[in-house]
């Protein structure tokens, strides 16, 4: 597929601007070229920090569920259901804003913000609560710093891809539609001054053909 | 000790403990399904519970209920057999049941749940059972007008005295605590009305319950919380271990240390108190479910050692181990029960299981 050609006058003039264009466009691209190395290298490691964070989660989670199941076999699935019910619930929130990374890049970024209360009291009935809730619901508890920060990570990927898509859109578009239709005008135009310049050179031959004929001509009329 | 006190309730307490499921019979349940479970339960003393409550539906909260149910009806069939010397004992025990549903009761109406979800989680035991909560709760529906309708002799005195001093306004911790301690001070009551030798027993085995309450509340405390300043608010009334041996148990700065105090401080009691608090020492480093574990089987521990030591027919032991042995029983049935319905591992349900100490697999 050939590419589509400027809207350019051919001339030297242009010929020389798009030539420098193209040269810009080419450093352009492996400008962003780099960029896309550097993202991709970022991406992996947040991905290898979120599958670490992502194992030990569910670990915390699948031992804190044991747990739950530990404190339904002692006390019974009733009673775990009832302490679960009327257990005051944990307070806190979840404030967001954003945080400089890789390239200057904005990142959503997520911060736990736990109730401080004064007084540390159980939570769960100290008599009729086994152990295994309160250990359950404490890791739980902790887990939510991790879950946090595994949302940071995951809202962090997902605008590296999405800046790792435009920056390849760019490259793409520097390398297969902008450069080609550099490379098309400037043939284009070289071709056109060529032709230019080999009319050119016919025409003068035609005038100095020409010229020589009004001269033989001129001289033979003088002589006579 | 007069076998006279003895003559009706101890045929019955012989009659119900043959009943009781063989442990090797109890372990080979684990790893079986629902279903196997309900066929087996359909055929022991467990049979008229199972079919009326569960019919042929076969669901864990219905297979937990009818083992309540029939534990129920053992225990009243003990009630209505025992002499009035016997019977007050059983009823300051069964009041532990009727504290429990209060529990119940008051906190799921603090947390604004329906009278009918309430109900469900009521279990049915001692006076307050769902009949009882029922009509209570189509009265009142607020935390101090459910306790304003109790009667002065039925926790209502007690619950009273705590709301007028209550610090936290809507915190019914202190109620709950004001519940157990009111059941487990009636039961040393009544140990007191018993005859010498009785009284020894029964202070044995019911005291190590109270006395395994008040450890695992210490250890719940050095594990879960900083804050160790409460902790006295929240003991229940002792037995063999007395208020100075917690009070300096708290102050050990970690669980291993408090478990040694505790070792130290029993050398001179009971033997069973000794062996207990050995093995919570060499266990120490283990998770705090373990150590709660070891203190829960504490009380079968105490009726089997007392079953052995006291061989006499007649005494309030037979009576309590029964109880014991039983209760043991349906925490097993329940543990496994539970278990199969979340598929959890042979070995682990086993580890769970209050068995006796001599148990081999």
């Amino acid at each position: 597929m050939s590419a589509e050609r400027l809207e350019v006058h051919p001339t030297r003039q242009e010929l020389l601007t798009l030539k420098r264009r193209k040269i810009l466009a080419e450093g352009i691209a492996d400008i962003l070229q780099k960029d896309l190395e550097v993202l991709i290298i970022s991406l992996v490691k947040y991905r290898e920090r979120a599958t670490i964070l992502r194992t030990q989660l569910y670990d915390i989670l699948k031992s804190s569920y044991n747990k739950f199941i530990e404190a339904e076999m002692v006390s019974g699935n009733l009673k775990v259901k009832e302490l679960a019910l009327t257990t005051t619930p944990i307070d806190f929130n979840v404030e967001t804003s954003t945080a400089t990374g890789v390239l200057g890049i904005q990142f959503p970024a997520l911060k736990l913000v736990k109730q401080e209360g004064g007084e540390y009291k159980p939570r769960l009935s100290l008599y009729d609560a086994p152990i295994q809730l309160e250990e359950a619901a404490s890791r739980i508890n902790d887990v939510i710093v991790a879950v946090t920060e595994l949302a940071s990570i995951t809202a962090a990927i997902r605008e590296i891809l999405e800046v790792i898509s435009l920056k390849r859109r760019q490259i793409n578009r520097i390398r297969y539609k902008i450069v080609p239709q550099f490379d098309a005008t400037i043939d284009y135009i070289e071709y056109i001054l060529e032709e230019i310049e080999q009319q050119d050179t016919i025409r003068v031959r035609v005038l100095q053909r020409k010229r020589k004929e009004r001269a033989e001509i001129s001289y033979e009329t003088d002589s006579v | 000790m007069k076998p006279t006190r003895y003559n009706t309730i101890m045929p019955r307490v012989a009659f119900e403990s043959l009943k009781l499921i063989d442990i090797q019979v109890l372990v080979r349940l684990i790893g079986k399904n629902l279903e196997e479970i309900f066929s087996f339960l359909v055929n022991t003393s467990y049979k008229e519970e199972i079919v009326n409550t569960c019919g042929d539906k076969v669901e864990v909260s219905l297979l937990e209920d009818a083992l309540f149910n029939n534990y129920a009806k053992t225990f009243n069939k003990l009630i209505k057999n025992s002499s009035e010397y016997i019977k007050n004992l059983l009823m300051a025990v069964l009041h532990k049941f009727d504290a429990l549903n209060l529990k119940t009761m008051l906190r799921m109406v603090q947390a604004g749940m329906d009278t009918e979800d309430i109900l469900q989680h009521i279990i049915p035991l001692g006076m307050y059972d769902r009949e009882k909560c029922q009509t209570l709760l189509s009265e009142v529906n607020l935390i101090g007008d459910i306790v304003g309708s109790l009667r002065d002799q039925d926790f209502g005195f007690t619950l009273k005295e705590t709301i007028k001093t209550q610090k936290i306004i809507g915190d019914i911790s202190p109620l709950e605590t004001a519940l157990d301690r009111e059941a487990f001070s009636g039961i040393l009551k009544e140990i007191k009305n018993l005859h010498r030798h009785d009284r020894k027993i029964a202070t044995n085995i019911l005291g190590i319950e109270i006395d395994a309450l008040n450890v695992g509340i210490i250890l719940k405390y050095k594990t879960l919380m900083t804050d160790h300043e409460n902790i006295k608010e929240n003991f229940m009334p002792v037995a063999q271990i007395n208020e100075k041996i917690l009070e300096s148990a708290i102050k050990e700065p970690d669980v291993k240390s408090t478990l040694q105090h505790f070792l130290k401080c029993v050398e001179t009691k009971h033997q069973v108190y000794q062996s207990l608090f050995t093995k919570l020492v060499k266990e120490s480093d283990s998770p705090i479910s373990r150590l709660e574990y070891i203190l829960r089987k504490a009380p079968l521990e105490m009726s089997f050692f007392e079953l052995k030591k006291n061989m006499r027919y007649y005494n309030i032991g037979y009576i309590l181990s029964f109880l014991n042995m039983k209760w043991a029983e349906i925490m097993n049935l329940r543990c496994i029960i539970n278990a199969i319905a979340r598929n959890v591992g042979k070995d682990q349900t086993l580890d769970l299981l209050i068995l006796p100490e001599n148990y081999k697999t």
